[in-house]
């Protein structure tokens, strides 16, 4: 029998209680990216609106090689990063929720929180000190006679790549941390007790009860990692365009529509490819969604 | 709990979101606008926008606090960056940008005129005009006092590097892999690569020899803006930095390992114009305070190290042992200048495809 959907049962009164986060997202999110949304239809030369609405600018930046390459490149950077705090951040909450010792796990927290804790730029300026070519590694490397000449960090994709890992690693670590602290206590034993090794308890067991809590954190670092300026700009330099350095670049060279259409494409990406990433994670985990 | 109707709530809501997306247009218009009312002088927040980092240190202490001493209830607030994101945020406001005066190179100079970003400024309205070389302040005349030069040259790493004698030089592979070159964005970038143009055969309008000549200069870094690159210079991931020599001096003092050096036929400068934006609602306060810019005695004290800007004013002492760093005034006229009202056309083309040529 074919389902239809019935418009009279559906109830559209809505307590008024919601009004602020409407307003809220309709003021702050919704209208500004109408309004970009709105910019990148116009042709602004010099940041003057000489022409519009069209979609110029989009035909522009679509039969441009270059606008591939700029976002392939963000894409797999962001994966990378992405995959790293995973192989990183895992094991960190997984052990964090297995140690006993009260003082030892508020150890781990802080250290997890901390780096939240300062601005991304101060960060960043931290790991220009540690990664510099006179800096703490290869200091470090030379005075243990591994390195007779000092290793290119900065300003290549491996300098941005370990800024961006580190800033961004306590959002993988924290939603796992939530999901692997919400799973039932005795559920390891219930697992050895009917036969299954440690490896298969945490493999077939764990790891799959976890999945919501890695697609939290797959989708959080992801979308902040697609969206990175800070540290791809002080590490990277503008020799490592990415979508955010293009977005900037043409703001300030005052093609401002080229700049919105880019906004509009990184959005349109990141929802995609988070949509993506999403309906896999259904996929592996299909009894966190029963049907009916 | 109290229920409203959903169809009214979101026609008021879709109402305020359509009103917040109406963009207003730009005025293009070249004709002067009149001054806006000002406001009453008490409790009044003047903005600068100009150099920050160690450079502000000047403006702020001779030029910024005498000025609030002078103007009771005047508070000076001092913003820094590139002209770019300047220009950018005072387009961005369509006539509601918060700052009152600007410094900014011939460049961008030209561009804010035709556009009708700014104030008429003339010797009429700010007096110590009348002491700027006639000369420079050609390049400002009718909507900014030229109060400064900036000079680009070549600081580098004594340690790591000879300095080039000749601008051709930075192309000898002894070189390879120690460059630090400023993006086009920047003023000093543009500058740099039109002065490329034109010691390899180009021209203003025609800059296409300068990605065939940076190919040969490859690899090199490319900073966002003269800040970082001499960032860049002073923690040694760079040997070589094109930067301008304000941006240089305080890098000098900090590091004594560095120097700065003029390779021939000479540098290229830059002059910078004062001016006041249109839409200022503090007019009459910002002719005074950039009067005030061009006095002798704050002239002669920026010229000093470590900051070591060109001065415009005729009167200005410039100490005898930073005249490598700040060529005389009669030296600066001999310096490489170009014709920005051709090379400003051909900018934005130009930054683009550098960006995806030395972006990948």
């Amino acid at each position: 029998m074919i389902k239809r959907l019935n418009l009279k049962s559906i109830n559209l009164r809505l307590p008024i209680g919601i009004l602020p986060a409407i307003l809220f997202l309709l003021v702050l999110f919704i209208a500004p990216f109408l309004t970009l949304a709105y910019y990148s239809l116009l042709t602004i030369q010099k940041g003057n609106i000489v022409g519009g609405p069209s979609f110029d600018s989009y035909v522009k930046l679509l039969s441009d090689p270059f606008t591939y390459y700029l976002f392939g490149r963000t894409i797999l950077l962001s994966l990378v990063v992405v995959a790293f705090c995973l192989i990183l951040g895992y094991p960190l909450a997984y052990i964090s929720t297995r140690i006993k010792s009260p003082a030892l796990k508020t150890f781990i927290m802080v250290c997890v929180a901390a780096p939240l804790m300062t601005s991304a730029l101060v960060r960043t300026f931290g790991w220009i000190a540690i990664l510099g070519k006179y800096g703490l590694l290869n200091n470090l490397l030379a005075s243990l006679g591994l390195t007779s000449t000092p290793i290119p960090i900065l300003f290549t994709m491996n300098g941005v790549l370990i800024g961006m890992i580190q800033i961004h690693l306590p959002f993988m670590i924290v939603p796992l941390l939530s999901t692997l602290t919400s799973l039932p206590k005795d559920l390891d034993d219930a697992a050895l007790n009917l036969g299954a090794s440690q490896w298969q308890t945490f493999w077939r067991v764990i790891v799959p009860q976890s999945i919501p809590g890695i697609a939290a954190g797959v989708s959080l670092v992801f979308v902040l990692s697609f969206t990175s300026f800070t540290v791809p700009t002080l590490m990277g330099g503008e020799a490592l365009q990415i979508v955010s350095i293009y977005i900037w670049n043409n703001v300030r060279n005052l093609t401002w529509s080229i700049a919105a259409a880019v906004s509009a494409l990184l959005l349109i990406t990141s929802l995609t490819i988070v949509t993506l990433l999403n309906l896999l994670f259904r996929r592996l985990a299909p009894w966190q969604h029963p049907k009916g | 709990m109290k229920r409203i109707n959903t169809f009214v709530l979101i026609v008021l809501v879709m109402s305020l979101v359509l009103s917040a997306c109406a963009p207003a247009q730009t005025p293009v218009s070249p004709k002067a606008t009149a001054a806006p009312t000002a406001a009453p002088v008490k409790d009044v927040k003047y903005v600068d926008w100009g150099f920050s980092g160690d450079l502000q240190v000047p403006f702020r202490k001779f030029l910024a606090d005498p000025f609030e001493t002078k103007n009771a209830g005047v508070k000076v607030t001092l913003l820094g960056g590139i002209t770019e994101d300047a220009l950018s945020q005072i387009k961005a406001a369509q006539g509601s940008s918060p700052i009152d005066s600007i410094m900014m190179g011939e460049m961008r100079y030209i561009d804010a005129i035709n556009e009708n970003i700014l104030a008429p400024l003339t010797v009429k309205e700010v007096p110590n005009i009348a002491l700027i070389d006639a000369d420079m302040q050609k390049a400002c005349n009718g909507y900014g006092a030229a109060w400064m030069n900036q000079i680009i040259g070549v600081a580098y790493n004594k340690e790591k590097v000879q300095p080039p004698k000749n601008w051709k030089d930075l192309w000898d592979p002894k070189y390879k892999g120690q460059i630090g070159i400023p993006s086009p964005a920047a003023n000093n970038g543009f500058l740099f690569m039109v002065m490329v143009a034109k010691l390899f055969g180009g021209s203003e309008s025609n800059l296409d020899v300068v990605f065939t000549k940076l190919d040969e200069l490859a690899p090199f870094v490319v900073a966002a803006n003269p800040s970082q690159l001499a960032q860049l210079l002073e923690t040694g991931e760079i040997g070589l930095a094109i930067n301008w020599q304000t941006q240089t001096g305080p890098s000098l003092s900090k590091n004594s390992k560095l120097d700065f050096i003029i390779p021939e036929p000479g540098g290229a400068a830059l002059t910078s114009c004062y001016t006041v934006l249109s839409k200022s609602a503090n007019r009459e306060l910002a002719y005074k305070y950039i009067n005030d810019s061009l006095s002798t005695e704050f002239q002669s004290k920026i010229s000093e190290s470590p900051w070591f800007f060109g001065p415009t004013n005729l009167k200005a002492v410039i100490p005898a042992d930073t005249l490598k760093m700040n060529p005389p005034m009669s030296d600066i006229k001999k310096l490489m200048k170009f014709d920005w009202s051709i090379a400003n056309k051909v900018r934005t083309d130009f930054t683009d495809k550098f960006i995806k040529r030395y972006g990948k």
